[in-house]
């Protein structure tokens, strides 16, 4: 949110969070917002077969947060189907 | 304030400006009102100092300070007879060998400190960046009796260390004064590989080494 | 101390460095003073007894990255870990997962733009495939160094060369000329990082040459924006203040020669970044409270002023940091602290 809105740290952090719906404090309680993470598919820091990792993971930010992230409107233009 | 302070003033403030044309102007101005060329040069060498904390202050930049110091070189050049004509033969000037050690590339800081020592009147052999040791050692054999390193990475300051030790080695650690200076470098480190001046800034490592010259 | 010696000091000692180099900071970059609350406070968290030293929960900050994952392979004098097999792609992914970075950076082993430019589609072709395993911001990185456009690497002859000539007018036309060739290469490489859906750019140790590669670093940055109104830019300073080795060259009206970081962040920032990151310089004569203070208030003002998000740059030799290949543990998160704290910043 940074890099896309130029939003500064307490904005992006409430905008991130209210996206989440979780409180911005929550943001950095590790396993309480993994577990968030691995519901809403937008990737966790380990390795877990099957979650969501890297470009599904970020298809799925792109629909959280409300942004278009250039790599996947990259990859969805290479789709032929 | 005396004619003499307000021709003075004039001198000094025409240096500040840093610009030729106002420069030769306050000389030739001075010179009609009977000052002698000694007095001049003194004025102006003084104002030239101020150039230089202006410009470590950020207040002026290279291009002035290198204007300044060609109105100085003029103004010498207009002077010269005059200055001769009354010299007493201790004016000292330098050849000052200065470089980037070798492995290190970076030079900005470098360029600036000799230029800082070619407007203080040394006569600057500069060598570029990572510079071979022995480089430094033929400028000493070669006449130069002030040596400038600069190092800007803590894994090549080392070989301003080194350096010294070859000029010890040698037999020549006598004939010349030892600068060093670059982000790393502290005068805890100047002091423990021997070197004889370190400089925090060009301008301080110019004064440091006017200094010596004339001690 | 600066250059990395661990010193005893009083605290009143570590009070007056503070004090010291704070009004050395502000009367330098001119910007107003820390209040006597904001130094006291400086004190408290350099003197904590603790080794390790962190914000409170809730105000942490993201972090930005420059020079990719270089430092993974190489050995350079001394910088970087000299892990030879390190792959591209594990590199990354190490970034992400292991050291839980915010966002990373893809670069070039010969770290500017004029080498990049030679080796653009080998970054294409592994930056397409990274993106599709990385979930983070992942931009390409290089740093302009326009010192690599004169001799003897370079066409242009050297302007501090020609300076010591007094060809004043000779080394100006250099520096110009410099400027617009490495605007123009930054004009390439945005163009074409655009085929692979990159998400944008960052220019680190921006104005290492001086004031000329500023300006041509803001020119290539509004160019950039032109074409990519999405992109992701982001723009990190190499000193404190803009080296004036031209002394002349303007940008959006205004000399940039001297500039502090509170004036480069309004240039960045109409050249169309979206993160700016200021640098202060470490004195490795001085105390680590010396310079952290000095820090401190040189960037709040930046941070204050800013409409962009600030990643203030902490490491060897800036932001407080010693000048020193192994940063102290106990320093760095200090000056994190403090610059979080006091500063403000958005992110490190």
């Amino acid at each position: 949110m940074q890099f896309a809105k130029n939003m500064k740290i307490d904005e992006a952090k409430k905008y991130v969070a209210d996206k989440l719906e979780v409180d911005p404090f929550q943001l950095t309680e590790e396993n309480y917002i993994r577990d968030i993470r691995d519901k809403l598919g937008i990737g966790i820091i380990t390795g877990l077969p099957g979650s969501a990792m890297g470009m599904s993971a970020k298809m799925n930010m792109e629909d959280l947060l409300g942004i278009k992230i250039k790599n996947c409107e990259h990859f969805r233009n290479q789709l032929k189907r | 304030m005396t004619e003499y302070d307000v021709r003075a003033k004039a001198l000094k403030d025409a240096v500040i400006s840093c610009k030729v044309p106002e420069i030769l102007k306050a000389v030739e101005d001075a010179k009609a009102d009977g000052m002698e060329a000694v007095p001049i040069i003194e004025i102006m060498s003084e104002a030239m100092g101020e150039v230089g904390v202006l410009f470590e202050r950020g207040r002026i930049f290279l291009p002035h300070v290198l204007s300044a110091a060609a109105g100085m070189n003029k103004t010498m050049e207009i002077l010269g007879p005059e200055l001769k004509a009354n010299s007493t033969g201790n004016e000292k000037s330098a050849i000052v060998v200065i470089g980037t050690v070798e492995g290190d590339v970076h030079d900005i800081g470098k360029s600036i400190c000799s230029t800082m020592l070619q407007c203080g009147g040394f006569d600057i052999h500069d060598l570029g960046r990572d510079v071979p040791k022995q480089l430094f050692i033929d400028e000493i054999k070669n006449g130069a009796t002030f040596c400038g390193m600069s190092a800007l990475m803590t894994s090549t300051m080392m070989v301003m260390k080194d350096t010294i030790d070859i000029i010890v080695e040698q037999g020549l650690r006598d004939n010349v004064t030892v600068m060093v200076g670059g982000a790393p470098i502290t005068q805890v480190f100047a002091d423990k590989i021997g070197a004889d001046i370190y400089g925090e800034s060009a301008s301080e490592t110019t004064e440091k080494a006017k200094a010596i010259l004339n001690s | 101390m600066g250059d990395g010696r661990r010193v005893r000091m009083t605290k009143q000692q570590i009070i007056d460095d503070i004090h010291a180099g704070m009004a050395d900071g502000a009367d330098a970059a001119r910007v107003p003073e820390l209040s006597e609350e904001e130094m006291e406070r400086i004190c408290e968290i350099v003197c904590d007894k603790n080794k390790i030293v962190s914000v409170e929960p809730g105000k942490e900050v993201v972090l930005s990255k420059d020079a990719g994952t270089t430092k993974f392979n190489m050995a350079n004098n001394g910088c970087g870990v000299g892990i030879p097999s390190t792959g591209l792609l594990d590199g990354q992914l190490i970034y992400e997962r292991c050291f839980a970075f915010d966002s990373m950076e893809f670069a070039w082993m010969d770290y500017s733009i004029k080498p990049t430019k030679a080796v653009i589609d080998f970054m294409l072709i592994n930056y397409e495939q990274m993106s599709q395993m990385t979930t983070m911001p992942l931009v390409m990185g290089a740093m302009p160094n326009m010192g690599l456009y004169f001799a003897p690497d370079g066409p242009h002859a050297n302007p501090t060369d020609l300076m010591r000539e007094f060809k004043i007018e000779e080394s100006m036309a250099a520096s110009e000329a410099a400027a617009d060739q490495l605007t123009n290469d930054i004009g390439y490489i945005c163009e074409r990082i655009g085929e692979v859906g990159c998400e944008g750019f960052d220019f680190d140790t921006t104005a290492s040459a001086g004031d000329a590669e500023f300006v041509a670093t803001l020119r290539g940055i509004e160019n950039y924006r032109k074409i990519d109104p999405e992109a992701y830019i982001e723009c990190g300073m190499s000193a404190e203040n803009v080296l004036g080795i031209h002394g002349s060259m303007e940008y959006d009206g205004k000399i940039v020669a001297g500039m502090y970081p509170h004036e480069q962040v309004k240039l960045v920032e109409k050249a169309g970044a979206n993160i700016f990151g200021p640098v202060v310089n470490t004195n490795s004569s001085r105390s680590f409270a010396w310079n952290v203070a000095r820090s401190a208030v040189i960037v709040k003002e930046c941070e204050k002023v800013s409409n962009i998000p600030v990643h203030v740059n902490l490491g060897m030799g800036v932001g407080g940091i010693p000048m020193c290949e192994l940063p102290p543990t106990d320093i760095v998160g200090r000056s994190g602290k403090i610059l979080i704290e006091i500063a403000n910043v958005d992110g490190i």
